[in-house]
């Protein structure tokens, strides 16, 4: 085969690669090289952010991604995704049921008190913002004592798997619009198939925010929460937990279980519309992958706000479909971003050449 | 073990891919379509390279075998809503297939029209347009007149329109709907 | 970095819905169709339009150039080559436009004519020529289904007012068979021309923007003006009045990067087409001058050698590396 033999740019570009790895591991004499294990459990939440915007549940990978971008969480999650671009698509399942979800915390600001009730879990939100120095110098015996304590002294058949929706509630009530009958739903918007074209039904806004940049999609939405809209929401309901993947058996055909994903879910309920004649709470729906609770609680803001413009036209940038999806995706924006450092350099002297052309024409007439 | 005619392998779905851009690229041009013999035909490796899960196709003349349909993966559509349409050239066409719409006029139909031949007939158009320097001439065999009328009507439009692939034994020849054609 | 086994890396759904893609793109020329446009290892705007044209058009046993900004040893370009190598077995690359049946190009079309059975892949960052006129997609769409350029025109007349001149630079709106009008991707005004009438197939894609478009080949491609301000490619004259020449090859015909010597300080100008200079040099140089050329390899590359100068075409330094296939002597260390 014939190849071409330049070096130019490929001696730079293996110049490149050799300092960022080198840059990675400066302080070898004095520090470990990360394990994909450490980043999973010790990064739990910057591990879950790349799962999401990665678009793969895969959790060894995402570690890798980590440890890969040195804690890039837009490389991180780009690594991840293109990955995903090529692995084969062997089967697809039907939703998944959250109702089934083996629930790690729970809560709801609707209410004081809800069936099964208030379930903090592990949250930084009631956290005193103050450094921890212990942890400076933590020793390795110090973190075995803390894994090995706290389970000890539970009775783990007390705790239930599941809870009740809360949205159910509402919706026996009347108060929230009944869910539309599953048989005559359309197929969901594969958005790694299908190029997202304008007017999108909401399946597409749901995916894409679900993989959108964490920072870009709080932006968004707190523009919303802020009083660019009019939302007004109330926590219906957050869960995290792990649910269940279903599959039919390749023989018997019943839906067996073949893996558990951890998925956040929030359901936002917002400020009432008529809707076949009675008024009714809406609905504003996020989830996404791993523990991200910022992510999908924005989500579930933009998801109303996106209905709401799709309805009645976009009133402010956060209900308008195409400024919102078309700019929350990282892995598109970084890119774009990125590039403004590859050479632009005849496009540049076409720029010079206008200017020039421009000025002299200028001058031309000032001294006439 | 299933032995897959060498029609369905990548490498082979390539080449014929290039055949049917060059042949849309270059109008009037006639293509040869890559197969082998005893396994397949030129329409069904022509669809091969085409077709997936993702697009519809309607066989109005029933001219595609019952084992291709699972290997085209194509969902089966009305004759009005397909993406790909096959037929018999030398029947007259009985359908409206979709043209598509000012705003997405890529929704259109893609027509494979079987004749008897490419190279010599006592049909000769002379086709102008996109793709061809000045002017080309093409003789056909087993297209009928009615074709060529139907077609003015889908493409009298820009950019709504048809595209049309014209399938002998082993060659295609393509009319985007961007062609003038004049019979000659 | 490993990759999957199948050619071409993309798998044989993402490559057949870009060529049904790439079908209607010329049946509609210049008409920007939507398609999924799968992530790459590279970032988007890194040429991923492109590339996924590429992996898609590509088979066994053809050649392909990759350029940027005209060069082949330009970073983009090197890393883009480097992929399409590593994920399909079996092509051949090269430098020479003469030898190329498929070339992906980043900002330039080639000095030298193409050629029937040559295909040309631009990328492209930005598709659509009205998003500086309609901030919304589903209005843009129905401009272009009704060749309603109006507003573009006002824009393109505002700034003769304003500038006394079209201020557009690269990215030059180019109506296409007398309907769409395409942005032709950031090649300069001096490369739009070469689109009309092309012997070639060019093929223009956007990956972040999910689009791909096509200029077929004899087709009218008319950049957009008034008859009292005419369309103009960039002026390569001096204040006298002397057509600048590159200062390597001597070549006073093609589009010339404007630049500041390193040692010397002084602004040079040099063929952006790397492969077109290496043709007007080989044209103007000796056949004992070939051979005191540097052969590229490991450490002759660093180092900086100097030809007997013949005249004002002095070859310096050398910056811009060679292909092996041009050199053909050895030079002693």
């Amino acid at each position: 085969m014939g190849y071409v033999a330049i070096k130019g740019g490929s001696h730079a570009i293996e110049g490149s690669k050799i300092a960022f790895d080198h840059l990675r591991t400066k302080k070898s004499d004095s520090s470990a090289p990360l394990d994909t294990d450490t980043i999973e459990h010790q990064l739990r939440l910057l591990h879950s952010r790349v799962i999401s915007e990665g678009g793969i549940y895969h959790p060894r990978l995402a570690s890798l991604a980590i440890k890969q971008a040195q804690g890039d969480t837009l490389e991180a999650s780009f690594i991840l995704r293109a990955h995903r671009s090529t692995v084969p698509r062997l089967a697809e399942t039907d939703a998944l049921d959250t109702s089934n979800m083996r629930v790690t915390r729970r809560i709801s600001s609707a209410f004081k008190d809800i069936p099964g009730g208030q379930m903090l879990g592990a949250t930084t939100d009631y956290h005193l913002r103050l450094f921890r120095m212990d942890l400076l110098n933590e020793s390795p015996e110090q973190f075995q004592a803390i894994s090995k304590s706290w389970m000890e002294d539970l009775n783990l058949d007390s705790i239930p798997d599941t809870f009740p929706k809360v949205v159910e509630a509402l919706r026996n009530e009347g108060l929230l619009a009944p869910l539309e009958k599953q048989k005559n739903q359309p197929k969901p918007f594969d958005i790694t198939r299908e190029p997202l074209v304008f007017p999108l039904p909401r399946s597409a806004a749901l995916s894409t925010l679900a993989r959108g940049e964490q920072g870009g999609l709080l932006a968004m939405a707190y523009t919303n929460m802020r009083g660019y809209g009019d939302i007004h929401p109330t926590v219906a309901e957050l869960r995290v937990g792990y649910v269940p993947v279903m599959m039919p058996h390749p023989i018997t055909g019943k839906p067996m279980e073949i893996g558990e994903v951890e998925v956040t879910e929030c359901e936002v309920v917002a400020m009432y519309e008529q809707q076949d004649g009675t008024p009714v709470f809406t609905l504003g729906y996020g989830a996404c992958f791993g523990n991200n609770e910022v992510k999908a609680i924005s989500m579930a803001i933009l998801d109303r706000a996106l209905q709401q413009g799709m309805k009645h036209g976009p009133s402010n940038p956060s209900e308008d479909p195409e400024f919102v999806l078309m700019h929350v995706d990282g892995i598109d924006s970084m890119g774009f971003c990125t590039h403004y450092k590859m050479p632009h350099y005849v496009t540049f002297q076409s720029d010079m050449d206008r200017l020039r052309a421009t000025q002299e024409k200028q001058s031309m007439e000032e001294t006439l | 073990m299933l032995e897959l005619a060498s029609i369905w392998t990548p490498d082979l779905q390539q080449k014929n891919y290039r055949a049917l851009l060059e042949a849309t690229s270059r109008p009037g041009l006639i293509q040869p379509i890559h197969f082998s013999q005893e396994s397949a035909d030129a329409l069904t490796a022509v669809l091969a390279a085409l077709l997936d899960g993702e697009v519809s196709l309607a066989d109005v003349d029933q001219q595609i075998h019952q084992d291709s349909w699972p290997l085209f993966q194509a969902k089966r559509a009305d004759v009005e809503s397909a993406d790909y349409v096959v037929c018999q050239g030398h029947k007259a066409p009985m359908f409206e297939p979709k043209v598509g719409t000012l705003e997405s006029p890529e929704h259109s139909a893609t027509l494979l029209l079987s004749v008897n031949s490419l190279n010599k007939g006592p049909l000769t158009l002379e086709l102008t347009g996109p793709g061809i320097e000045s002017s080309i001439k093409c003789s056909i065999s087993g297209l009928n007149h009615e074709w060529l009328k139907q077609r003015e009507d889908w493409v009298g439009a820009f950019p709504l329109g048809v595209d049309v692939l014209l399938m002998d034994q082993t060659h295609v020849l393509a009319l985007p709907r961007t062609t003038v054609v004049e019979i000659f | 970095m490993s990759a999957n086994e199948q050619f071409g890396f993309l798998d044989e759904y993402a490559k057949k819905e870009i060529r049904r893609t790439t079908l209607k793109a010329v049946a509609i020329p210049g008409y920007q169709v939507p398609y999924s446009s799968r992530e790459m290892p590279m970032g988007r705007g890194f040429g991923t339009g492109g590339l996924q044209l590429t992996l898609a058009l590509i088979g066994h046993g053809e050649t392909l150039k990759v350029i940027d900004q005209g060069a082949d040893d330009s970073v983009n370009a090197v890393n883009l080559r480097d992929f399409i190598e590593m994920t399909c077995p079996g092509i051949n690359t090269t430098t020479l436009t003469d030898e190329a049946d498929l070339i992906q190009s980043r900002h330039r079309i080639p000095e030298k004519p193409l050629r029937e059975d040559q295909l040309l892949v631009l990328q492209v960052p930005y598709p659509d020529p009205l998003v500086v006129v309609e901030a919304s997609e589903d209005k843009r769409k129905v401009l272009h289904g009704e060749a309603d350029y109006s507003r573009l025109l006002v824009k393109l007349y505002e700034d003769i007012v304003k500038f006394k001149e079209i201020t557009i630079s690269h990215r030059y709106p180019t109506r296409i068979n007398d309907h769409y009008v395409i942005d032709p991707s950031p090649i300069p005004r001096w490369d739009v021309p070469k689109l009309h009438n092309s012997k070639a197939l060019v093929l223009l894609g956007a990956g972040r923007e999910k689009k791909i478009y096509a200029v077929p080949p004899y087709t009218r491609a008319i950049p957009l003006a008034f008859q009292d301000v005419p369309f103009r490619v960039e002026n390569f004259y001096d204040a006298k009045g002397n057509r600048r020449t590159c200062q390597r090859c001597n070549c006073d015909t093609s589009f010339l990067d404007e630049y500041i010597d390193s040692e010397s300080g002084n602004k040079i100008y040099r063929c952006s087409d790397a492969d077109w200079c290496e043709e007007q040099l080989s044209k103007n140089v000796s056949e004992k001058q070939l051979h005191e050329k540097v052969m590229l390899d490991e450490q002759a590359y660093d180092r900086q050698v100097e030809t007997a100068p013949s005249s004002e075409n002095a070859y310096q330094a050398l910056d811009v590396p060679q292909s092996a296939d041009e050199i053909q002597g050895v030079i002693n260390a």
